[in-house]
């Protein structure tokens, strides 16, 4: 039927089936419009200094000048010497002790607050945790000088409850003071990232599982475990991930006994290692995306209800 | 109805979203206008000269006065020592129109093509200045000067009497196990290592390699027990002093008596016998600056006596103002801490080992890195 039509109206089709299509391309188009901020964002200001980190690493300097050389010389360096190796991995030590209390310590919180606390009053007290996020981070860490000090609130207090008399300092400049300040600075983003997996949960399966005959214990670990391993997993990323490149609070409270990874990164930056300081910035970001990979099963929701 | 009030059509959210993305770059464009200058002139009118420095070379006010007086406003950006600013200036070279350096740094700038030589006759103010800062052999090029003398110290011991039964009287002194975790130091690892290239007895403690570097970290890693840690900055180390936490500084000419106006306790200093190292410091013209030809009328009225005498009363360690330190001197109240620190003798500056860039910067950095990693 088609080779009957005139020609002036096949033109008119073919010419109306183009606009369509440049219609259709165009709406495929608009709808990624809306990630335009989120990609001008992640663009210009993670994967560009992030390729200019991976670039700068197989650099190196010369005389306080960069030197376009293209070599793994400072992969050699970082992993030969045992120094940065053994920072490196005290980092991940205190990283995993650091989220696991966090975590250990947001989770029956949330039960808590979610299970025991009225509504209107869930918000008010998720409300103060998120508090201290008002001040700046880095009052947040000299807080904690000013707490343990020689001279600092806890001491003060002791000396007047007649425990101890004169000055004394407790944790601080020693692994312990990081350890108690990590803690403090990353466990609102395990609460709020707990609370609202914990907030959404059908109770009734616990109270089934506790009909059925299983032990509260048992009803927690078979029935409500299962179902929170994806916020238990993403809390963990947030809280792991910052504390792996932590410079502040080792520096602030940690003294030369407390030093992690950032800080020897710092130094190379500052004294004009760029191409060392990018390498050993990668190694960490490369622990990173294996840790992500390995958690990548745990973040698959389908997944968890499946299960 | 609620939902009705807020719907918001998909084609709503793609518009919006997309109105966001262009208005964030433009938002950033119109930011960064509003924070460079209206002009980038090289004669008269109102400009801003960005300031690379320490937080003691000025005072807010002192900028606010000389910005009303001069037109030129100076927008100071801190760093922490020379390494961390002459990366800054070969990143971002014409962000910045000043830059504060130490005695051979200056050298270095000049040598990388960084900084412009001044003549310091066209500055008014440099005639308050004493004559020998003005004819330093390292600062001295044919093009000019290399900076604007500034300020000096030497870097000593400083010890509260109360709390050390045996007072150090040595940088090896310092690694007495009964020293342990009482000892304060600012975490600037060159100036480190050369510390204790002195306590090692090098010739050269910023050109130091090999076996005097071993040596040197060898030093460092003896000292580390007592190290109760590196702070970030000078004023922390006073903070330290003041409030007991420890009872031995490394630190400039001068701490005795900021310790003391911080509230803390009286401590003494200790000049090592080894000898010690120091700074000269300075204020350069960037070459890539924007508005570096207004830096000279900057400096003639930032460097005026009265700022520098208000400066010596506020940070303590001798300056290359002669004519503030003649106020100083006159002055009952100010005589006796001016006389004390060396306001009068500005060649003692050149007594010690001048602060300078490493000969092999990468083995410092490394060297000073695996003493202090875990």
């Amino acid at each position: 039927m088609a080779t009957n039509r005139p020609a002036a109206v096949t033109a008119d089709v073919s010419a109306g089936a183009s606009a369509g299509r440049a219609r259709a391309r165009w709406r495929n188009a608009a709808q990624f419009a809306g990630f335009t901020p989120a990609a001008v964002l992640f663009g210009l200001f993670f994967l560009v200094p992030l390729a200019l980190i991976v670039v700068y690493s197989f650099w190196r300097t010369k005389d306080y000048s960069l030197v376009h050389d293209w070599n793994l010389g400072n992969y050699r360096t970082f992993l030969d010497t045992k120094t940065y190796i053994k920072t490196f991995l005290k980092t991940v030590v205190m990283g995993v002790l650091a989220t696991t209390t966090t975590i250990a310590l947001a989770m029956p919180f949330c039960y808590w607050l979610v299970r025991y606390v009225p509504k209107r009053l869930q918000r008010t007290l998720l409300l103060l945790v998120v508090l201290p996020f008002w001040t700046s981070y880095l009052l947040r860490v000299y807080s904690w000088v000013a707490i343990l000090g020689d001279n600092g609130a806890l001491n003060t207090i002791l000396n007047k409850l007649g425990v101890t008399s004169g000055g004394h300092r407790y944790l601080l400049y020693d692994n312990p003071g990081v350890y108690l300040v990590l803690v403090y600075l990353y466990f609102p983003f395990a609460v709020l990232t707990l609370y609202a997996s914990l907030e959404r949960f059908d109770w009734n399966l616990l109270r089934a599982a506790r009909d059925l005959g299983a032990t509260p214990g048992r009803a927690l670990l078979r029935v409500v475990a299962p179902q929170m391993r994806l916020s238990i997993a993403t809390a963990s990323i947030f809280v792991f991930i910052p504390i792996l490149g932590e410079y502040l609070a080792p520096q602030v409270v940690g003294g030369t006994k407390g030093v992690m990874i950032g800080n020897l990164i710092a130094n190379f930056f500052a004294g004009f290692l760029l191409p060392l300081g990018s390498a050993a910035s990668v190694l960490v970001a490369l622990v990173i995306v294996i840790l992500l990979v390995i958690f990548r099963r745990s973040l698959d929701t389908g997944d968890v209800y499946a299960s | 109805m609620e939902n009705d009030t807020f719907r918001t059509t998909r084609r709503d959210l793609l518009r919006n979203a997309a109105a966001l993305g262009v208005a964030l770059p433009l938002g950033g464009a119109l930011l960064a206008a509003c924070g460079s200058d209206s002009k980038s002139s090289s004669g008269g009118g109102s400009v801003t000269l960005n300031w690379l420095t320490w937080s003691d070379h000025f005072a807010n006010d002192q900028l606010k006065a000389v910005g009303t007086k001069t037109g030129i406003t100076g927008r100071p950006k801190l760093f922490s020592d020379n390494a961390d600013a002459i990366l800054q200036i070969k990143q971002l070279g014409d962000a910045f129109d000043m830059v504060s350096g130490d005695a051979l740094w200056d050298v270095k700038y000049m040598s990388d093509g960084l900084i412009d030589p001044m003549d310091l006759s066209t500055i008014d103010a440099s005639k308050e200045l004493y004559s020998v800062a003005k004819s330093f052999d390292f600062w001295t090029n044919p093009k000019g000067y290399l900076g604007y003398p500034f300020s000096w110290s030497t870097v000593q011991i400083y010890y509260n009497p109360d709390m050390v039964k045996t007072p150090p009287t040595s940088w090896q002194s310092l690694t007495d196990p009964a020293y342990k975790g009482m000892v304060v130091a600012e975490n600037i690892p060159t100036d480190l290592l050369a510390i204790a290239g002195r306590a090692t007895s090098v010739k050269d403690p910023y050109g130091m390699s090999g076996d005097e570097l071993s040596a040197a970290a060898d030093f460092l890693a003896a000292l580390k027990p007592n190290l109760l840690k590196l702070a970030s900055q000078n004023n922390e180390v006073i903070q330290l002093l003041a409030n007991k936490s420890v009872a031995i500084g490394v630190t400039n000419l001068g701490s005795e008596d900021r310790v003391k106006d911080a509230g803390g306790p009286v401590i003494k200093a200790v000049y090592p016998s080894e000898g010690t190292i120091g700074f000269i410091d300075s204020e350069m013209i960037v070459s890539k600056g924007k508005n570096k030809e207004r830096v000279p009328e900057f400096l003639d009225a930032m460097e005026r006596s009265d700022y520098i005498a208000q400066n010596f009363i506020t940070n303590g360690r001798p300056l290359f103002n002669e004519s503030a330190a003649k106020k100083l001197l006159a002055d009952s109240k100010t005589a006796d801490r001016a006389k004390r620190l060396f306001m009068d003798q500005p060649e003692k500056a050149l007594e010690m080992t001048l602060k300078g860039p490493a000969g092999d910067q990468q083995a410092y950095t490394e060297a000073f890195n695996k003493v202090f990693g875990a």
